[in-house]
């Protein structure tokens, strides 16, 4: 049977409380405004939530969307979008997972579940094409990551089934839990895996046999080919495939741009053994993601001491700041365990590493003490502490049961006092980099709609000291080369959140865009990839349009659960504490209060957001967004 | 298709400028601001900055 890769695509509604079952294909209209993905998934989200619904309650809806170009064989078009409301801020929920899930999930029929309810008992979903069963998960509900996906496969004798699972964390409702796929991917951010466990589903599996149909196959084949040698031509991509998103610290921590001992310094000063070269000893080879010519994930084996033996794949960059430079943790070694932890228990690699982070500062300023910690020496270095914590976060003991609910609630629980040094955004924390050397990465962490986050808006760029002429090029209007500057930096910002809206919606690797090298995919090229997959037509205006109407209806989602301006701020260290280390554009900088703020006008223009960022009428009218909500689907 | 510098160029992480590094080198000195790293090799025919010497 061969399916046409857009309009014979449907949605599958599964309401776990009653058993229903359901579908209908994407109407055109929502294809036009929201392509797929995250975007369909975040007007879903819009829709289908009434405000202020409880994320852990059966009316949160699980929405898992496939990308528009997910299956196609270039720009690593695995992603995978997982949305609901967020446990974790109570914000916008939004995680993007890479993989082999989403083109299994179309080779079925289908682009986007949507999942509401709860049930009695644990069960996973399990999709063959057009067979749909819910079934009991009594016998794998426990298991960790690896094996749940292990079992499933046996108990269906098919080792081509995908699975997207969680673990422990999402069983016990880990407000940070994550979703799972393969060895290593994951949808790790606001929680998506508590609200997985929240509704009793512990996995969704599927198998599809059916063949996608593009419009123009030969034209496509081809134009994958060039796409291919773009990206692969690149220097970044060289590096990357040979140690991973890794490389990432040799420029950072070289530089003064990585978080160390939570917010206190901005370099590791003892970080040779994390320098990513490092893996070689432990790599096996590397592996990659669906539609991936880059390869970027090793595939480790540690073989000694008291975690051997080991297998593990990655670390990724966040890793390593999250067990590394953030703990002072200065052994590679480390990083391979906390990673193999994390993602055997599925529970984010950021947040629980910023979480551990905070409360070795707490521990080192006596906020909280032994007692606190149930004897525990949270001290910097202390790599036993760090895997100890990991666990009793993701089983809720002691003093990881005040952690397992996030910086908000645990803030409360600690005192005050704590709040100072928590390095947080919405109540979700950041990446381990350090803004405070760069405007354009600090507003956009401020301004993200899921809270404290490096993915929705980062101009990695930036970075460059590209030839304004050039930045001009790209961006449409001035930007100052310079990345100490914040002059046309909201412009940069908004540019990239725009083009990020449309690629988590397309389903490709923002490591494949213009994230990384500035001659790498963008507009033009993501217009190529969807006329030659599907026939539709868009300019680049019309698809910066529809970045916008997606992060405008993130926007209008967080607007109506209370978010505004207030909440696009940055932590107070950031205005206070000026770094102390690294090369001299690192050095002695901290944000400017003032400028920051000019910075985040100028950023609201740009989206035609009012002073206080939220959309106005004129803005909505513009992007059909007036009607809101509109139940298409 | 892209515009790529010699793949045996770094930028120095100081000055942002770029230079050449030798072939196999394991350090090298940005002749711009004198800041000197520790060089390894992606591929044979492509340098990259490790870290400060």
């Amino acid at each position: 049977m061969v399916i046409k890769m857009v309009w014979n695509r449907e949605i599958l509604y599964i309401n776990l409380s009653t058993g229903k079952i359901s579908s209908r294909t994407v109407p055109k209209i929502i294809r036009t405004r929201y392509l797929g993905g995250r975007g369909v998934n975040m007007y879903m989200l819009f829709n289908h939530l009434t405000p202020k619904t409880d994320p852990l309650s059966p009316d949160n809806v699980l929405l898992v969307g496939a990308g528009l170009l997910a299956g196609i064989p270039c720009l690593g078009s695995g992603r995978c979008d997982i949305g609901a409301k967020s446990p974790l801020t109570g914000a916008v929920g939004d995680s993007n997972i890479g993989g082999f899930f989403a083109p299994e999930l179309r080779f079925a029929g289908f682009d986007h579940i949507v999942i509401t309810g709860k049930t009695s008992k644990p069960v996973y979903l399990l999709i063959k094409n057009r067979d749909i069963q819910i079934k009991d998960a009594s016998h794998i509900w426990g298991q960790d990551t690896f094996e749940t996906q292990k079992i499933i496969r046996q108990d269906e004798d098919d080792e081509n089934i995908k699975s997207l699972v969680i673990g422990a964390a999402g069983e016990n409702l880990v407000k940070f839990a994550n979703v799972r796929t393969g060895m290593k991917n994951s949808a790790g951010r606001t929680g998506m895996g508590c609200v997985m466990g929240s509704k009793n589903l512990k996995a969704i599996a599927v198998r599809g046999t059916t063949t996608l149909e593009f419009t123009h196959p030969d034209e496509l084949l081809e134009y994958c080919k060039q796409m291919n040698t773009m990206i692969t031509s690149t220097r970044w991509a060289k590096a990357q495939s040979r140690w991973g998103t890794m490389i990432i610290y040799s420029n950072t921590n070289t530089t003064g741009l990585i978080r160390t001992k939570n917010f206190q310094l901005n370099q590791l000063e003892e970080g040779q053994d994390l320098e990513p070269e490092n893996i070689d000893k432990y790599s096996i080879g590397t592996s990659g993601c669906y539609g991936c010519a880059v390869h970027c994930r090793h595939r480790y084996v540690l073989k000694e001491g008291p975690y051997a033996p080991l297998y593990g794949e990655g670390p990724e960059y966040t890793s390593l700041g999250a067990f590394g430079t953030m703990v002072n943790c200065n052994k590679m070694e480390t990083i391979l365990v906390a990673n193999h932890l994390v993602n055997k228990y599925g529970v984010d690699t950021l947040e629980t590493g910023g979480l551990i982070a905070w409360a070795m500062e707490l521990y080192e300023k006596g906020i909280i003490n032994d007692k606190a910690t149930d004897g525990l020496k949270l001290e910097w270095g202390n790599e036993e502490a760090v895997y100890e914590m990991i666990r009793k976060i993701t089983y809720r003991e002691g003093f990881g049961n005040i952690l397992a609910d996030g910086f908000k609630a645990a803030i409360t629980k600690i005192g005050s006092e704590s709040k100072y040094y928590a390095i947080q955004i919405k109540g979700m924390s950041n990446l381990h980099s350090d803004e405070r050397p760069t405007p354009s990465f600090a507003l956009g962490i401020a301004t993200s709609t899921r809270g404290a986050d490096h993915l929705r808006s980062r101009p990695a760029i930036d970075m460059y000291g590209l030839p304004e002429e050039l930045l001009e090029e790209v961006y449409g209007g001035h930007v100052a080369s310079d990345y100490n500057s914040y002059d046309g930096k909201d412009r940069m910002v908004w540019w990239q959140e725009l083009l990020y809206a449309v690629t988590d919606s397309i389903g490709v690797c923002k490591f494949q865009t213009v994230f990384c090298a500035v001659h790498a995919p963008q507009w033009k090229e993501f217009s190529n990839l969807i006329n030659l997959t599907t026939g539709l037509n868009f300019s680049k205006n019309q698809l910066m349009e529809i970045g916008e109407r997606i992060y405008t209806i993130e926007r209008l989602f967080n607007s109506r659960e209370g978010f505004s301006r207030k909440d696009d701020n940055l932590p107070e260290r950031y205005f206070k504490e000026p770094t102390t280390l690294g090369l001299s554009a690192a050095r002695n900088k901290k944000i400017s209060m003032e400028k920051f703020n000019k910075m985040l006008d100028g950023y609201y223009k740009l989206h035609s957001w009012d002073s206080n960022g939220v959309p106005t009428r004129e803005s909505l009218k513009k992007l059909d967004l007036d009607h809101e909500p509109s139940n298409l689907v | 298709m892209n515009k790529l510098s010699p793949q045996s160029e770094v930028r120095c992480l100081n000055c942002l400028k770029r230079f050449t590094v030798s072939p196999k080198a394991e350090t090298a000195v940005c002749p711009h601001c004198n800041t000197k790293y520790r060089i390894s090799w992606p591929t044979p025919n492509q340098a990259k900055v490790r870290g400060l010497a």
